[in-house]
């Protein structure tokens, strides 16, 4: 896909893990605690925190080089665009 | 080293305009560097999708320890539609209304749900006014939440914050504060001595912040640690202990306000008479006494009368007046002193929560301004009634009237209130459009919606009527649809 398009450096994708709000940044992790970049800009991460309360949860997001950008999650049965 | 933006401007221009070889890459690429296409061009695009394989895939996850996660809510959240109509209301800036909903969300044994959190703890950190109802609705999720952010902290009640066993030690401001007042629930004289022990040692922030843990449980017992701290460097420690003292029967604080309260009044036939009180001495500062007046105009002897008077426990008066508070405050009162001596007994009523002398004093005040901190002391059907006879009248003082009546209004009140719009739409600038009508989206029972709309569709379409009363409308069915999500 790569190949195909190499310009595009952002891809759709869902994953699944813990917000883990931080100073500075926010990270994106899996149960075991590894983590890439959650990146809040033009989103409210809080959001994100507050549904996730610290567990896992399903995320839509933009997933690129720098990190993933949710931008709807999961709460429940409720899509909730971030 | 090529980087990938030299990659990408070249192909954005094209490699005739910006010859490029592909020479070597960065690592891990660098490594691949064999596998790219002999064709400058397709070369150029193995290249950036190689690089930016490599930068996506090359990248490590970092280890970090998770926080941990938030204990499990027994409330049930909102529904969805209640959500969107808190969400709703938070944009439109009508926080006693949201504030009077989500009460009753708690009442329900409901909480916010999770994805609302953020907007509510922001919005109750930057107004106080919202600060208990969001606290009620927040359940664990919220709580977990506000603990992460520092501005969100303070909308968390104190009073249901969990606190560990080493709190007043190691705690943060807000849990120590709540330990010290679990404690005072259990045990008033063992969180006084504690306080008492460390007193030396507090900041004066905190200080003014922990005095106020006393007021839980207030007993004789604690008078000599109120006293003392009369005397602290901090003014506003000083003026919370003298609140304390002020309504601790039987102390010192209340003896001396008497003795001062008891030189300025007495009667003289069938009048009250004033003696102007004397310079304010030392014992009178630490008192909490202010020789400087507070409102306009006012002189200096007469601002410490007031005080002086407002400062002393209302039982005096029947001792030294004699009668019942009806009969005093309807005493004529010498050399136009009547305001002042009244203002020092309606701020001696709100303080000492006593009914009887707030209602004596709202009669004989009925023709001047009110008072919403007295008429909030009477009961809830009594209130009401005061302001049907009220809008009857019609008079100036319709909205403090009607602001003193905190909602839900009885059907008495709705008819009356809708009546009164009915009369005034028609008529011009008499009474402030959106000041009575936010308070009437607040209270109105929500089953006046419709009539509310009938008197927008009526009303001169000159007029701020129409616009204001709709938004009223509008307020009064959020309301009931919401009201109707927590059956």
């Amino acid at each position: 896909m790569l190949a195909l398009d190499p310009w595009l450096p952002d891809w759709p994708s869902v994953l699944r893990g813990v917000p883990v709000p931080g100073q500075p940044s926010w990270r994106f992790a899996d149960e075991s605690g590894a983590s890439v970049s959650l990146l809040a800009g033009g989103i409210d991460p809080w959001v994100l925190a507050a549904v996730s309360g610290g567990a896992p949860v399903t995320a839509a997001g933009e997933w690129s080089a720098d990190g993933f950008r949710p931008l709807t999650v999961w709460h429940g049965h409720t899509a909730v665009p971030l | 080293m090529i980087t990938y933006r030299e990659l990408v401007a070249a192909a954005t221009v094209g490699l005739a305009q910006r010859p490029l070889s592909v020479i070597e890459l960065p690592e891990p690429a660098g490594e691949y560097g064999t596998v790219l296409a002999a064709d400058p061009a397709v070369g150029l695009l193995d290249a950036v999708a190689l690089l930016d394989a490599a930068q996506r895939a090359g990248r490590l996850a970092t280890p970090i320890s998770l926080p941990s996660p938030a204990p499990t809510d027994t409330r049930a959240e909102l529904s969805p539609r209640a959500g969107r109509i808190v969400a709703e209301l938070l944009g439109s800036g009508s926080a006693d209304v949201l504030a009077d909903l989500l009460r009753a969300a708690a009442h329900a044994g409901l909480r916010a749900a999770s994805p609302l959190l953020p907007a509510l703890l922001s919005a109750a950190a930057a107004d106080s006014a919202l600060r208990d109802a969001v606290s009620a609705t927040l359940g664990e999720r919220g709580r977990w939440l506000a603990a992460l952010a520092p501005e969100w902290l303070r909308v968390v009640d104190s009073g249901v914050m969990p606190a560990a066993e080493d709190a007043w030690e190691t705690g943060r401001f807000a849990e120590r504060r709540s330990w010290l007042a679990q404690l005072r629930r259990r045990d008033p004289d063992a969180a006084r001595t504690l306080l008492a022990e460390g007193w030396a040692r507090e900041t004066g922030d905190d200080r003014a912040e922990l005095i106020t843990v006393l007021a839980g449980g207030l007993s004789a017992a604690d008078e000599s640690f109120l006293e003392a701290a009369l005397d602290d460097r901090r003014a506003e420690v000083r003026r919370r202990a003298v609140h304390l003292l002020r309504v601790l029967p039987g102390s010192a604080y209340q003896a001396r306000a008497r003795a001062r309260a008891s030189e300025v009044l007495r009667v003289e036939g069938r009048r009250i008479v004033v003696t102007l009180p004397g310079e304010l001495d030392d014992a009178g500062r630490r008192d909490g006494l202010d020789a400087r007046p507070r409102t306009p105009r006012a002189g200096e002897k007469t601002w410490l009368l007031r005080q002086i008077i407002a400062a002393a426990p209302l039982e005096l008066w029947a001792e030294i007046l004699g009668g019942d508070p009806r009969r005093i405050v309807a005493l004529p009162i010498a050399d136009d002193f009547t305001s002042d001596v009244h203002a020092g007994w309606r701020r001696a009523a709100v303080r000492q929560r006593n009914v009887e002398w707030a209602r004596a004093l709202l009669d004989v005040s009925d023709h001047g301004p009110s008072d919403p901190g007295l008429a909030a002391l009477l009961p809830h059907t009594e209130r009401q009634a005061r302001v049907v006879a009220f809008l009857q009248r019609a008079a100036m003082e319709l909205v403090v009237e009607l602001q003193s009546c905190p909602p839900p209004w009885g059907r008495q009140l709705g008819e009356a209130v809708i009546d009164f719009l009915g009369r005034e739409v028609r008529r011009e600038g008499s009474v402030p459009v959106g000041v009575v009508l936010a308070t009437v989206a607040r209270a109105l029972p929500v089953d006046y919606e419709a009539q509310l709309r009938k008197l927008a569709d009526d009303a001169p379409v000159t007029t701020s009527w129409p616009r204001a009363l709709r938004r009223a409308a509008y307020l009064v069915e959020l309301r009931r649809r919401f009201l109707e999500e927590l059956r």
